[in-house]
């Protein structure tokens, strides 16, 4: 047996040591009157060259405002993957990222698994990210009855608290990275979500900025000594950003013809910014390894929002192609509440993108792809630029934007 | 003993208890009927609740059942026992309502299923223990790992069970149960192995009466204390502040259920992870083992093997330089020798024909092939790159001497690709048959074109 296992094994364990596990548990104490973080930080032992950052990681985790991430105006982000994009020759293994956010009553969790696999299943993500708030959650209420009852101290308490978090971080790490739980299998959220419309962008690579490693004031120039002139602290190269330039939409019919529907155009802009890992969270991880997290571009592969206080969710999955530092983003969005809407299941979606894909692949136009898909009735806006849709009103309205293409 | 029989006897005994619980009330209703006894013991049944005699006897007919089938240890005392369903009936229902016959089933039955429910995850939390024990994780992680992936779904399924009656239970009566019955599970798994133990023990001791004054004792694994779960429950109401909420589900089940019981379970295991520890130990340097056993090994020997060997050499050898194909006869003709072959060798090499581990007749079949490759190393093609093609080309005996390791994996990939989990002499033959069928394809595609 054993060459080949032992192979798979050394291979296993190359990305093992390459994937973290990272949580920052934030909770409400009542009887300290104060909100506090506790972050737990798992493998990655290749992945951090410098022990020293360690502290600053958790110390970023630590700081989080973790209640307030990913807030939108009525929709909250629950789980996401992010896929690697490197903008330099690496010659180990890239790692892709998986947030969460969940929370039970007042105890939120962020979670981050950072790891070279690109299966792993965000809704299982999920779901055992919620599984592992909501038992912190039990141990603390337990640890913190029995400290009002005087049956133990307050350190025991919060070391209780700490030790389920901890052990459960570390089961669900073994799990992912040693008996390959969570990886594969079907990815769709509690509710059936509805192909709502495809978001065409297309934007460029802005990669010249310096952040400082302690506060994270942003240089857009190297200053002297790599020195943050604030702090004193050290100034490293900023992972990339994308700067959008142009967008467009495919949507149907009765996105324009329903007054009901509540998302706009731009809603759905909003929707795909706010998705991208907010720049705390950035910070955080950057700090791990600047050089390597310095290199790469993290693009959102799949997001799944939920409305606040609902079930209802928003699922978007992106394809893109680049070509000299120039990206094409598709993003495809299915919706939950669009049910009475006659609009085709979640399903569809995926058959278009599997379309998309292949198209892509044998360099067709966005035209041609869709008139052979399950979309071919959708309307096709040509590309209008970002301040264009910002600024004319005619563009802020899914009925306006389809004038556009009749004129 | 555990390891290798464990997921048969796992499965026989979830086979068992699923049949035990077929038709609760007829089941019990028969009980009342053959044994005059029930009517004494209804009598001693002293309720919280008003309720009438044929409840008094359902009750009493259940303890009889439960004890009957080991659902629950023989010494467990009927005045226990009907604490125990007061507890339950106070947790389940209002306090003046008024017990009847259809209710008092009702729960029978549930209550009944909770201890089959907890006997099944009991023997698989056990297993599991020891397959995870034998690698490096911490026990707390171990704890929860058994938490999460053998006990918490059935867990959650009992309550939510009773959750019809009441929504608001108390979650440490059922927890009091659930480690009542993983340490009934423990206890009867511990006396067996005990059992054996001793047996070993008396049988090295015949003829040597002197160890008795050196104070030899018998083997004893760990002491299981069973207590009724009104105790139990006594005990944890005192521990464990929290009686409700889904949250506290992972809490309680670490500190009041693993936790207690989890030394027991290793002390009893003990063997069983050792065998474990060594098997995993052997997995990751097995591979060493192997290539040195392939380079240690000499020239070609004669044997009972050698006929059939000779044999098919010359077919393969024909197959290439004369005829430059393998017609359906050659085919069947090669299967049915590598069969043979292979089922002479692993009679010599192990004694029987159908070993645990069959992926060991892979290895068997590629030192089969490696000698094939030695008088035929064309056969080679098959499982080689374009690249190495070339480089093989240039000298073909000398490559299959030097290359045996890389010339392993490659077939063992080819082997796989072709066998896949189904390993059989059959399927191995079939895939070998296979892989010399295509090597020929590809030697005529080079020579022929010539």
């Amino acid at each position: 047996m054993s060459v080949d296992r032992k192979n798979e094994k050394a291979i296993a364990e190359q990305i093992k040591q390459f994937s973290m596990s990272i949580a920052a548990i934030s909770t409400y104490d009542v009887s300290g009157g104060l909100l506090f973080n506790t972050p737990i930080i798992l493998g990655g032992e290749k992945l951090v060259e410098d022990l020293s950052l360690l502290s600053l990681v958790e110390q970023g985790f630590g700081q989080l405002n973790i209640v307030d991430l990913f807030l939108g105006k009525d929709y909250i982000l629950k789980t996401a993957s992010y896929f690697a994009e490197p903008l330099y020759q690496f010659e180990h293994l890239i790692p892709n990222l998986y947030l969460v956010k969940t929370n039970y009553r007042d105890a939120y969790l962020l979670g981050l698994l950072i790891t070279p696999y690109s299966d792993i299943n965000i809704v299982e993500y999920l779901k055992e990210s919620s599984f592992i708030i909501k038992s912190y959650f039990g141990t603390f209420r337990r640890s913190t009855s029995q400290y009002e009852a005087g049956q133990i101290d307050d350190p025991t308490r919060r070391m209780e608290c700490y030790d389920t978090a901890r052990t459960l971080m570390s089961l669900l790490h073994y799990r992912v990275f040693d008996i390959r739980r969570l990886r594969g299998g079907s990815e769709i959220p509690g509710r059936q979500s509805y192909f709502t419309a495809v978001m065409i962008l297309d934007a460029k690579v802005y990669h010249s900025d310096f952040i400082c490693l302690q506060c994270g004031s942003v240089y857009d120039s190297e200053p002297e000594n790599s020195k943050c002139s604030s702090c004193g602290g050290q100034v490293v190269k900023a992972p990339p950003v994308f700067e959008f330039e142009n967008i467009s939409f495919i949507f149907p019919d009765v996105l324009a013809d329903r007054s009901e529907v509540k998302m706009t155009p731009l809603d759905y802009l909003t929707l795909y910014v706010q998705s991208e890992i907010p720049p705390s969270v950035k910070l955080a991880v950057h700090r791990i390894n600047p050089f390597i997290f310095s290199n790469i571009l993290y693009i959102p592969r799949r997001v799944i929002f939920e409305y606040k206080g609902t079930n209802d969710v928003i699922d978007l999955f992106s394809l893109w192609n680049s070509e000299n530092n120039k990206f094409r983003l598709f993003i495809a969005i299915s919706d939950s509440r669009f049910k009475d809407f006659d609009l085709m299941p979640y399903m569809a979606e995926r058959v278009f993108l599997r379309d998309l894909s292949e198209g892509l692949n044998k360099k067709l136009s966005i035209e041609e792809i869709v008139k052979k898909s399950v979309i071919k009735d959708w309307n096709i806006i040509p590309p209008i630029s970002l301040s264009e849709l910002d600024s004319n009103e005619k563009y802020h309205t899914w009925a306006g934007l389809r004038d556009v293409v009749k004129e | 003993m555990l390891s290798k029989n464990s997921s048969e006897f796992l499965e026989k005994l979830i086979e068992e208890l699923r049949r035990k619980s077929m038709s609760l009330p007829s089941q019990l209703e028969r009980i009342t009927r053959v044994n005059p006894q029930i009517e004494t013991l209804a009598r001693k049944v002293q309720l919280n609740f008003k309720t009438d005699d044929e409840s008094k006897k359902i009750i009493a007919a259940l303890y009889h059942l439960m004890r009957l089938n080991e659902v629950i240890d023989e010494q467990y005392g009927f005045e226990d026992f009907v604490k125990d369903i007061n507890i339950l009936f106070e947790i389940l229902l209002p306090k003046s309502s008024v017990l009847t016959k259809d209710t008092v089933f009702q729960i029978s039955d549930l209550y009944l299923k909770l201890f089959l429910d907890s006997a099944i995850i009991s023997y698989a939390t056990f297993i599991r223990l020891i397959n995870e024990k034998g690698k490096e994780l911490s026990d707390n992680v171990i704890k929860a790992l058994l938490i999460r992936e053998e006990i918490l779904d059935t867990f959650l399924l009992i309550i939510s069970s009773f959750e019809d009656l009441n929504r608001d239970l108390d979650l440490r009566f059922f927890v009091a149960a659930v480690r009542y019955r993983f340490l009934y599970s423990l206890y009867r798994m511990k006396r067996s192995i005990e059992q054996r133990k001793i047996e070993e023990w008396k049988r090295g001791r015949e003829g040597k009466e002197w160890l008795r004054i050196v104070g030899d004792e018998p083997p004893k694994l760990v002491d299981i204390e069973l207590r009724p779960i009104h105790k139990i429950y006594e005990e944890i109401k005192k521990e464990y502040p929290i009686r409700s909420g889904d949250d506290v589900f992972y809490d309680i089940l670490f500190f009041e259920i693993i936790s207690p019981i989890y030394d027991i379970m290793v002390k009893i295991a003990a063997d069983a992870i050792q065998e474990k520890r060594k098997e995993i130990a052997s997995l990751t340097s097995s591979g060493l083992s192997l290539q040195r056993q392939i380079a240690a090994r000499t020239e070609f020997k004669a044997d009972e093997t050698s006929m059939p060997r000779m044999n098919l050499e010359l077919m393969i050898d024909s197959a290439f330089r004369i005829t430059g194909e393998l017609t359906e006869r050659n085919k069947s003709a090669i299967r049915h020798t590598i069969d043979t072959l292979l089922r002479r060798r692993m009679l010599k090499l192990y004694g029987q024909l159908y070993i645990p581990d069959m992926s060991k007749l892979l290895d068997v079949a590629f030192e089969e092939v490696y000698h094939l490759l030695l008088s035929e190393p064309y056969i080679a093609l098959s499982v080689l790159s374009p690249e190495e093609i070339n480089i093989f080309m240039e000298n073909p005996k000398e490559y299959v001497k030097s290359k045996r390791n890389t010339l392993w994996e490659l077939f063992k990939r080819k082997f796989r690709a072709y066998v896949g989990v189904n390993i059989s002499y059959f399927t191995i033959a079939e895939a070998l048959v296979k892989i010399i069928d295509e090597a020929l394809q590809r030697y005529n595609r080079i020579f022929k074109h010539k």
